[in-house]
């Protein structure tokens, strides 16, 4: 069993540049998922919350950190938690130009930057070459869904439409303003089965896909079905139709063979 | 769901705030000693643009969320009305800038604040503050032309933006209008509509009458006088998307509040719209 090359999209948020993106998406493959060697699958999506400051910058820090130091919550404690945060705190520390915020930025920038994370790893399970285990950590409203046999069996960590608020619990710059605790973000875990298929996505597009899938619906068959260069348009009918929320938003989809 | 439209920089939202800029304004502001009911609405102005610059910047940048006019209504010795556009380089007519724009005329001083050092107690800290209105008060209150003037601006508006959020009217004022009933010129406004909505008005009532402050009040009757009921009347119940945020904001309100406010803060309706994912919990409000 082996994982197919991952495909990534992503749309601003509609009246913005791409480079104001605040989504933020990493996949990092092994040459081998072979567990004797560590080799592990990493993919992060971090949706950086728009009305704080430098959102950007903090997202694209936590998918880096993630696949580069995956984060395990088994056994985490807070201060586990916040050792994991704090090198790339730091380092969004460092990337703020304090000496030159106007007086608009300072407020916002001195709380410290939003974003949610959602890390799922896909590693061979010990002693089982010919199987792989999957598990997922998340903060927030990114979501992940599992597709098998051409059914949503997983829906993760929002499981209906409604739980989508403007307030998601957030992982945030300032070490005195982040309140995530080990016990408020969530795991899940799993085996996979050869065809399955991960679908990561931003809260506008999970959002989407639960709403079509409570309408009875398979709108994973969409997604899977586009190539990249329908996507942009796709995407700006659903917010046109007002299907959709017009908000940054990322598709990341894992194929399992 | 009506008021529910994105807010992008190409579906802009829309303030217009009407300042009472009369004579009366020159008055005491009841229950804040030194303060008049002009410094007071110089101050609401400031900080409400203070805040809806904050909610757009990103840090170094500003997002063009919205589009904001400013406009002062008084007379001149003679009883000649003076309803003017407060911003550079506009006018009655067409009294709107974008918010980068009204970010880059702002003039900005430091200010020594009280803030909390984190460990319950407070620290004196310097701050940069933006101001764009002096306190400025003489003679009648036009509010009736300046209510008008608004709309024939907002009319124009929401033509052009027949998808946008609809304009929120922010009308700042002691409540004597001198030429005339007011409350069907603010119902006009409210008749205006883009396909989100109708025009909301909101009112922020400075009084000299000593009383507690309200906010966001659901009925008339406990009103302290006539003009409060007034701007009551003239006031927009809040849509349920912005009870909704206000809910998480911590901020009081129910089914029938409306948008108004007597001698009390104001800035808290910037933040019943959505513009995007924030962080849980009360927002500061000075």
């Amino acid at each position: 069993m082996t994982l197919q090359p991952p495909t990534k999209r992503q749309s601003p948020k509609s009246g913005n540049r791409p480079d104001e993106c605040e989504d933020a998406c990493r996949v990092a493959y092994p040459l081998r998922l072979d567990y004797t060697t560590g080799g592990m699958a990493r993919i992060a999506l971090a949706d950086g919350a728009s009305e704080s400051a430098f959102a950007r910058s903090w997202a694209q820090i936590l998918v880096k950190d993630f696949v580069e130091r995956p984060l395990k919550l088994s056994d985490l404690e807070l201060s586990g938690l916040e050792q994991w945060l704090a090198p790339g705190q730091e380092e969004w520390n460092r990337a703020v130009p304090w000496e030159r915020l106007p007086w608009h930025g300072e407020a916002k920038t001195r709380a410290g930057a939003l974003a949610t994370l959602l890390g799922l790893t896909i590693s061979q399970m010990p002693g089982h070459p010919r199987r792989l285990n999957w598990q997922a950590v998340a903060v927030g409203d990114s979501c992940i869904f599992l597709i098998r046999q051409d059914e949503l069996i997983l829906s993760f960590p929002l499981e209906d439409g409604a739980q989508f608020n403007n307030t998601p619990e957030l992982l945030c710059s300032n070490p005195a303003n982040n309140h995530v605790t080990p016990d408020s973000m969530q795991q899940i875990g799993g085996t996979c089965q050869a065809g399955d298929v991960f679908i990561l996505a931003s809260d506008a597009l999970a959002g989407w896909l639960l709403a079509q899938y409570a309408a009875g619906e398979k709108p994973w068959q969409t997604l899977l079905a586009q190539d990249s260069a329908q996507w942009e348009g796709w995407v700006q009918a659903q917010r046109e139709a007002r299907l959709m929320r017009n908000d940054d938003t990322t598709l990341i989809i894992i194929r399992v063979r | 769901m009506p008021y529910s439209a994105d807010i992008s920089r190409t579906n802009p939202g829309c303030f217009l705030f009407l300042i009472d800029q009369s004579g009366s304004m020159t008055q005491a502001l009841s229950g804040q000693p030194g303060m008049r009911k002009m410094d007071q609405a110089a101050e609401t102005l400031n900080r409400t643009l203070d805040a809806i610059s904050q909610r757009c910047s990103q840090g170094m940048d500003i997002r063009d969320y919205f589009h904001i006019g400013a406009i002062g209504y008084k007379t001149d010795s003679q009883g000649n009305s003076a309803v003017l556009s407060l911003l550079p380089g506009t006018s009655v007519q067409q009294p709107f800038l974008t918010i980068s724009q009204v970010v880059d005329i702002a003039e900005v001083e430091e200010r020594q604040v009280k803030e909390s050092d984190g460990a319950g107690g407070l620290v004196d800290v310097t701050r940069r503050v933006p101001v764009w209105l002096r306190p400025e008060a003489e003679y009648g209150t036009p509010m009736c032309e300046a209510l008008d003037m608004g709309t024939v601006a907002l009319e124009e508006w929401v033509s052009d933006h027949s998808t946008s959020y609809p304009p929120i009217v922010i009308n700042i004022t002691d409540g004597v209008a001198t030429d005339g009933d007011p409350e069907n010129f603010a119902l006009r406004i409210m008749e205006l509509k883009t396909e989100d909505g109708n025009a909301l008005v909101f009112n922020a009532h400075l009084s000299d009458v000593g009383t507690r402050p309200v906010q966001f009040p659901t009925e008339e009757t406990g009103l302290p006088d006539d003009y409060a009921k007034k701007l009551f009347r003239m006031s927009s119940v809040l849509p349920e998307s912005s009870r909704n945020l206000a809910a998480t904001l911590d901020i009081p309100v129910t089914e029938n509040s409306r948008g108004f406010v007597f001698n009390a803060n104001l800035e808290a309706l910037v933040h019943f719209l959505d513009i995007g994912t924030r962080g849980a919990g009360p927002v500061d409000l000075h």
